[in-house]
């Protein structure tokens, strides 16, 4: 392509391109990053990418080891569990479980949270010193207990264990956004669009936002591994997700009667859940480095 | 320091009112539990009751709340702060060592090793142990807190405590049978802080390595080891205190899983046991305690990290 730039022009990438450079250059981000990627393409496709019915039974294929051992079978290519239900679908089917619901959770508890944090960052005095005590205390107490306290309440069951998983997200990101607006506000930049005469509206979404989107998005994936983590958890509890829905909490805390006899029915939907964990946590990570690359530059 | 004290402890005090407030709300918010309306008057009784240490009856067993509220708390006491050691005895080292040897070999496998083992489900964690450790090779037990075959009275829940207090004829073999079945929970236990407090403590590290202070060490011609220790590390701890009570709630949450999964006495297991038995007297009590004692921690850590670094009480008040 012809080069139409013909004068010398200094071009300053924008905050987010120079987050993206520090970022793409780390391999390790960049593999996690393309396995979620991945993770979520299967997801929004496994109604046809699993091959059987996630509660479908084989009777005459009961604990078939995975297909590259020697009794496996190639027709189950993670082979079965007890009740002879093939693996590798009910894997699938239950991405949505484990990775759908918790990024709708996080979704849900970011929108909330980030407005409540917003204003919360830009009132002064008495209402914003309380706000910041509670919040103290209840980000002091562990997110799977007060689910708990919800569940509790509420009873067991998924809507639930949803619900109470976004109400405890909720705090997490009203604490950071409310910080990070804090430490905006006196900057030169703010003060200089409040004494343009800035409506509140567009210093928030318009002129603080920009500079603090990096964080939140490092938030998101931080809540998103506490999420995933939680929904399966309560499912392993039995208090959130019931019994025949695939979700892999709800799988590795059936295989803990069968581990003895099909290690597998425990170690892959495990592994499934390990790696997804691994893969979000190394995406938040490497953001953070990033971030601090950048701003270290 | 006094100031901060103070204002730390009201700071508690509040909080702990606030939360005998949500267990007394509980009551009314469950469907099956409705002993009285919700006025002053019974909050009062309720906040009476529970000062004088009558936390009711447990629905399922009929047992006293009290009594066995302080057995739980001792079985998960002693479980919670043997991880925590553990993981602490076992991250700072290899934090500074990671540290000193940046960006070699070493480093780089503390550093992913610590990912990994951090993004770990706990439950996956304690099933793939117990498969390697208790019915592949059968070194450890896998439930309970002790053989029942030996008759140790609990008194304080905390196992390795009351082996130490019965006058049983075996209480060696006891004790060693109460330890057999700590390991696996304990070191499931202790592998998410341990992770978080490897990361913490090598990147603090760096930090205070950083410094013209160290730089002024070197020059005057200290040795390695007299520098690390001397002037490295006591700075290098900071960061690491400040986290400590974080990491603790984080040990606590897991706690809860790790005491439902080897069967072990408990006040996490208690909690989840009462809520499937919807058993409301132990779970508004449990909950309660549970959470005064994690808040309890964390007072203790900020408490002892204010006093023992005194810049940040100067950080605090030149801002407030």
């Amino acid at each position: 392509m012809l080069n139409t730039n013909l004068y010398y022009q200094e071009r300053n990438p924008s905050p987010t391109q120079q987050l993206w450079r520090h970022f793409s250059a780390n391999l390790a981000a960049m593999i996690a990053l393309s396995f979620l990627a991945l993770g979520l393409l299967v997801m929004l496709f496994s109604p046809w990418l699993a091959p059987y019915d996630a509660n479908q039974q084989f009777a005459q294929a009961l604990s078939i080891p995975p297909s590259w051992t020697e009794p496996g079978d190639m027709r189950f290519i993670l082979g079965t569990d007890d009740i002879g239900r093939d693996l590798l679908s009910r894997i699938i089917t239950g991405m949505r479980y484990s990775l759908g619901y918790p990024l709708v959770i996080v979704l849900v508890a970011a929108i909330v949270g980030i407005t409540i944090g917003a204003f919360a960052g830009i009132t002064r005095g008495l209402r914003a010193s309380a706000l910041n005590h509670l919040l103290d205390v209840l980000l002091s107490i562990p997110s799977l207990l007060l689910a708990l306290v919800v569940i509790a309440i509420l009873g067991p069951g998924l809507e639930n264990a949803v619900i109470a998983t976004t109400l405890v997200l909720i705090p997490q990101f009203v604490h950071s956004v409310r910080n990070s607006f804090h430490d905006e506000w006196n900057k030169d930049y703010v003060i200089a669009s409040r004494l343009n005469g800035c409506p509140t509206w567009y210093l928030m979404l318009r002129v603080i936002m920009p500079n603090i989107t990096p964080m939140i998005v490092m938030q998101i994936t931080s809540a998103l591994s506490i999420a995933i983590l939680d929904i399966a958890a309560l499912g392993f509890l039995g208090l959130g997700v019931q019994a025949p829905a695939p979700e892999w909490g709800t799988m590795l805390a059936r295989s803990l009667d069968q581990v003895y006899l099909s290690p597998w029915s425990m170690i892959l939907p495990g592994m499934a859940l390990f790696v997804l964990v691994l893969c979000v946590n190394v995406v938040g990570d490497s953001l953070r480095t990033a971030i601090k690359e950048r701003t270290e530059n | 320091m006094i100031r901060y004290t103070l204002r730390r402890f009201l700071l508690f005090l509040f909080t702990l009112w606030l939360l005998t407030i949500v267990t007394f709300s509980l009551g009314f918010l469950f469907p099956e539990f409705k002993h009285s309306d919700p006025t002053v008057g019974s909050y009062l009784a309720y906040l009476s009751a529970i000062l004088h240490g009558d936390w009711g009856v447990s629905m399922s067993t009929g047992q006293d709340v009290t009594e066995q509220l302080w057995i739980h708390l001792g079985a998960t006491i002693e479980l919670s702060f043997l991880a925590m050691l553990l993981s602490l005895v076992v991250a700072i080292p290899l934090g500074i060592l990671a540290a000193m040897n940046q960006r070699s070999m070493f480093d780089r496998w503390v550093v992913s090793a610590a990912m990994t083992g951090y993004s770990i489900p706990v439950f996956w964690l304690a099933q793939l142990l117990i498969l390697l450790f208790a019915v592949h090779y059968d070194w450890f037990a896998i439930t309970g807190q002790i053989t029942p075959l030996y008759d140790i009275p609990t008194r304080t829940g905390a196992v390795l405590v009351d082996v130490m207090l019965s006058d049983s004829a075996n209480a060696s073999l006891a004790f060693w049978d109460a330890v057999n079945h700590m390991v696996l929970p304990v070191i499931v236990l202790a592998m998410m802080p341990l992770t978080m407090l490897i990361r913490i403590m090598r990147d603090a590290t760096l930090d205070v390595l950083d410094k013209n202070y160290i730089k002024a060490a070197r020059a005057r011609g200290l040795s390695e080891l007299k520098l690390m220790r001397r002037h490295a590390l006591p700075n290098a701890m900071q960061p690491l205190i400040r986290q400590l009570g974080l990491q603790f709630s984080v040990l606590m949450t897991n706690a809860l899983l790790t005491e439902v999964i080897f069967n072990r006495l408990g006040i996490g297991s208690w909690l989840v046991k009462s809520i499937y038995e919807r058993d409301y007297p132990v779970l508004q009590s449990g909950l309660l305690v549970f959470a005064s004692f994690i808040l309890l921690i964390n007072l203790l850590v900020e408490l002892y990290h204010a006093w023992r670094y005194p810049q940040v009480r100067q950080e605090l008040y030149a801002e407030y």
